[in-house]
């Protein structure tokens, strides 16, 4: 083995005695690390390692972390490595929904026969992220996990109800994309050091669905806005997500609602006007900021424009 | 040897290579050119933007300044060292060069490695596929067309 075994020492354990009183004791567990790096073997021990290390950074793929280092040598605290956390990568059918573990690699989205038969909007954004090479590192936890406004996957998988699931100190527990989105907050900094995202889940769909961006090129590049919509006739629900116009990736709610209430569902037809009501709203649901890519109000722009649009492909409304 | 210094070995171009007090952060691609030596891939963007340095990590093409070199251990790495005149890759670099495709040729090992990568899983593409497989590889001399065509050609020519 060429990594060295070193005994790493754990937070403190409270343990109850027999007559009922509360004590603590010290928890010695191995844990495979080489200096300041730990490599993680399971989720258990990354969630360990994150809580004993709380100044530790924390790398999945790296395609996020990588450029923010500096040169060689910098001095850093330390490092905590999911690459080894085999069970936290796969996609599966569980309970039918469907199950993506956080270290899937977003180059498998575009292949897996789970996600291009039942969540064709989520290979459709792994198709617009980065190149070739980085979809091959790039996973899905981190996707989530990075608080940045424009990570791509986020969007689709908003629009596809997703929820998170999250291991912490209580164990392990489900919560909405959009409460995970929130309470992480928008400091801009690191993922949050209280729980481990492991995985996701969301209801498999062959609804219509249309992930699109605008992006400084063509080709890889963080988008500058993107949409994400979801249109499910049987339930009539329509889901619109909104990437990088806002503190987050958000749902368009004032368009949402408007869409349900407009559409005709028994027959089938959203009118033009319905449809570009629905882009307007869904800009004015946005807040975006002028950054050196775009200015507010090309962001708004290009929100009304792209919503109206994808909603009448939606629909097949004759564009005008 | 402090934490943040650490030794392993990695297996590149089907030898295995000793890396000794190496930064715990430190990327694939400074291990390969400032430890190993193999300076055939190339440093550019430092953020996985441009595939100049492409590699291949277990058969995938990766960017070496974005892969932990730790996370590389036990893993079969190859450069553009370790394939350059064989197999498909001189397919790449015999069509690249009849189309008088390379004029700096600093990114030229990246698109070696990830056309013969990509060539590996879609054997008989087109150009449109190309273009969008090689969209990580930048060049700011040739442009794209001529890459796209020999990458198109060597896909039709027979691994020697």
């Amino acid at each position: 083995m060429p990594c060295g075994r070193e005994l790493m020492r754990f937070a403190d354990e409270v343990v109850e005695g027999s007559q009922g009183e509360l004590s603590t004791k010290t928890c010695e567990r191995y844990m495979k690390a080489m200096g300041s790096l730990l490599l993680a073997e399971t989720a258990d021990e990354a969630f360990q390692a994150i809580v004993s290390n709380r100044e530790y950074e924390l790398i999945a793929g790296g395609t996020t972390t990588f450029p923010q280092v500096g040169p060689v040598g910098e001095r850093r605290v330390g490092l905590i490595s999911l690459h080894m956390c085999s069970e936290l990568s796969g996609v599966s059918i569980v309970d039918d929904e469907v199950s993506i573990g956080a270290m899937t690699r977003v180059a498998d989205l575009l292949t897996d026969p789970i996600i291009t038969s039942g969540a064709q909007i989520l290979a459709q954004a792994a198709r617009t992220m980065g190149s070739r090479q980085v979809r091959a590192r790039a996973t899905v936890g981190g996707n989530i996990a990075v608080d940045r406004p424009d990570q791509t996957l986020v969007s689709a998988l908003l629009a596809l109800d997703t929820r998170v699931q999250l291991l912490t100190s209580d164990g392990t527990s489900l919560v909405a994309l959009s409460e995970y989105l929130q309470a992480r907050g928008h400091s801009g900094g690191p993922a949050r050091r209280d729980a481990l995202v492991t995985a996701v889940f969301f209801k498999p769909t062959s609804d219509f669905s249309l992930f699109t961006r605008v992006g400084p090129t063509n080709g890889p590049g963080y988008p500058v806005v993107s949409i994400a919509l979801i249109v499910d006739r049987g339930s009539k629900d329509v889901r619109l997500a909104l990437g990088n116009v806002g503190e987050t990736v958000f749902r368009a709610a004032s368009a949402e609602t408007f869409a349900r209430q407009e559409i005709d569902w028994h027959n089938g037809i959203a009118t033009a006007e319905t449809c570009a009501e629905f882009g307007a709203l869904a800009a004015a649901d946005s807040n975006p900021a002028t950054d050196i890519a775009a200015t507010e109000a090309y962001r708004r722009h290009a929100i009304s424009v792209m919503a109206r649009r994808a909603l009448e492909q939606a629909f097949e409304v004759e564009t005008r | 040897m402090t934490p943040e210094r650490i030794s392993y070995t990695l297996n590149v171009n089907g030898a295995e290579h000793e890396v000794t007090d190496a930064w715990y952060f430190e990327s694939l691609l400074n291990v390969l050119r400032d430890h190993l030596e193999l300076r055939g891939t190339k440093y550019a963007c430092d953020g996985g933007q441009c595939g100049a340095c492409t590699v291949h990590v277990d058969g995938v093409a990766v960017n070496a300044c974005i892969e932990l070199a730790a996370h590389a251990i036990d893993s079969k790495i190859v450069t553009i060292e370790g394939v350059s005149g064989q197999g498909r890759a001189a397919c790449v670099q015999q069509a690249l060069l009849r189309g008088g495709d390379v004029q700096c040729g600093y990114c030229m090992p990246g698109v070696v490695m990830a056309a013969t990568s990509y060539l590996s899983e879609q054997p008989k593409p087109c150009a449109e596929d190309i273009r969008e497989a090689l969209s990580g590889n930048l060049c700011r001399c040739t442009g794209y067309s001529k890459i796209v065509e020999a990458v198109e050609a060597a896909s039709t020519e027979d691994v020697r």
